[in-house]
């Protein structure tokens, strides 16, 4: 890859890499140093890496960098299963978008990127697993199980609505 | 196939986009028969992540390298084709060559010396044969010599002891000079008895039918023994062209000199014994007969002189002295 074509990849893939880290991590400083490390990481193995797969290539790094923050920072408060109680009282609010948003912070950081990777990007399962290091099945019962997740809340608060 | 079981499945794939036309068809066909799940099925399609409205941009300077200047794009060197390497035939590998042309003469030597000796044990085995047959026939020769001193020497080996048997009896009648052609005719070749009136053609080709200087195997049982007694002079004027062979000269007069030097036949049991000793000289070399034959043929071309006096002896024209 050459400086002309790291600087191409610059241009395409720099929105989209920040944006995902962004929704992930909801901070976005932490966010624009896990994208500037990753494109570091890719200028230094520049000779190795070639320009058509520079996207999957900045989307593995920056996921490898993201989970790593998070393990390191404990900031996401992971909630796994929603309950009753924890949605007795919140305000609701009838915009579906913004529930949307507030379901996906409470899906785990590995539900969160598959729905993102798979809704913002557009991947398949199988591109899906080369980032995350998954097979194409799991990829598909993970991001199943987040999307029922996701109804499950949303559809319940509809009904609350 | 979709139905009530698995159709949440199926509604998950719709919304991840990873079913086929087909299939979305199926799924679609389904909810139509099953209005109860529409609803269902129309919120997990909205529960998808539209990054339009979320379009956050990065601030893309901090990650661009500088574009500097590719140094191969700075210093380009083009190669001056006008110069070239002087004296290049110099360079060139000979060894190869060398060793493939000495192989070839080396080659060529061993060739040449398998030839020579296989010729000379070629040559060898005939002279052996040669002089086998020749000591079977004077073994047997003194074996009925000694029974039958005024005999002639028969042998039934070849058709040349007959030829021989003629020649003992022409010396014991005493027409030694018959016996002379006699014997340069059986030594050189057997041949039917040719006439008088054998025009030039008939007699070139006799002469290169029967060359005279061929073993003992080409000669024809069948054919009518030489009569040396029936010899005459034929003037060479006679004949419409002819062929002389100076080789036949030779060997005549070596003939007769074996003729003048042996004794009288009809008291000499060791005639025969000398008239093989004379075949066994003349034909020593087998080398010696192929040059004669070139001689012969080479020679047949020029024409007898016409004062010259020649004896018929079959198809050869033996000159006489005047």
């Amino acid at each position: 890859m050459t400086e002309r074509e790291y600087n191409d990849c610059v241009d395409a893939h720099a929105d989209g890499v920040f944006r995902f880290i962004l929704k992930n991590l909801q901070h976005e400083e932490d966010a624009r140093d896990i994208v500037q490390t990753a494109f570091e990481k890719m200028w230094k193995n520049r000779a190795s890496v070639v320009q058509q797969t520079s996207k999957s290539y900045l989307f593995t790094v920056a996921y490898h960098q993201m989970i790593d923050h998070i393990r390191k920072n404990k900031r996401v408060q992971l909630v796994d299963t929603f309950d009753e109680g924890s949605r007795v009282g919140r305000e609701v609010s009838p915009d579906l978008k913004q529930e949307l948003e507030k379901a996906l912070q409470r899906l785990t950081p590995l539900q969160k990127s598959l729905v993102l990777l798979k809704d913002y990007e557009g991947y398949s399962y199988e591109e899906i697993g080369e980032i995350t290091a998954l097979n194409a099945s799991q990829v598909k019962v993970y991001l199943h199980r987040a999307r029922l997740q996701l109804k499950e809340y949303v559809g319940k608060l509809e009904n609350i609505i | 196939m979709i139905n009530l079981l698995n159709y949440e499945t199926f509604f998950l794939l719709y919304a991840d986009g990873e079913l086929s036309p087909a299939e979305q068809e199926s799924v679609l066909e389904f909810v139509k028969q099953h209005p109860l799940l529409e609803e269902e099925f129309n919120l997990i399609c909205r529960l998808k992540f539209n990054p339009g409205k979320d379009l956050v941009k990065m601030d893309k300077s901090i990650l661009k390298k500088e574009m500097a200047e590719d140094p191969e794009m700075l210093y380009v060197f083009e190669p001056d084709l006008s110069i070239t390497c002087p004296n290049k035939s110099a360079l060139y590998k000979k060894e190869r060559g060398a060793i493939v042309y000495r192989f070839r003469m080396f080659a060529a030597a061993a060739a040449i010396l398998f030839s020579a000796g296989i010729v000379w044990l070629v040559m060898g085995e005939k002279q052996q044969d040669a002089s086998l047959a020749q000591q079977d026939i004077s073994v047997q020769q003194e074996k009925q010599l000694s029974s039958n001193p005024e005999g002639a020497v028969v042998s039934a080996v070849d058709a040349q002891e007959k030829n021989i048997q003629h020649v003992i009896g022409i010396q014991q009648v005493g027409h030694k000079h018959n016996a002379v052609s006699a014997i340069a005719a059986g030594v050189f070749a057997p041949t039917t008895v040719a006439t008088l009136e054998g025009t030039a053609s008939q007699l070139s080709v006799v002469q290169k039918e029967n060359i005279g200087l061929q073993t003992i195997d080409n000669v024809v049982h069948d054919q009518n023994p030489i009569d040396a007694s029936n010899a005459s002079i034929v003037d060479v004027s006679a004949k419409p062209s002819t062929k002389r062979n100076l080789s036949e000269a030779a060997l005549v007069a070596a003939a007769e000199r074996m003729a003048i030097t042996a004794a009288p036949m009809a008291s000499e049991p060791n005639a025969a014994l000398l008239i093989n000793a004379a075949l066994k000289e003349e034909k020593k070399s087998a080398f010696r007969s192929i040059l004669r034959t070139i001689n012969r043929r080479l020679l047949n071309e020029q024409e007898l002189p016409e004062d010259q006096k020649f004896i018929q002896v079959a198809n050869f024209y033996i000159p006489v002295n005047k």
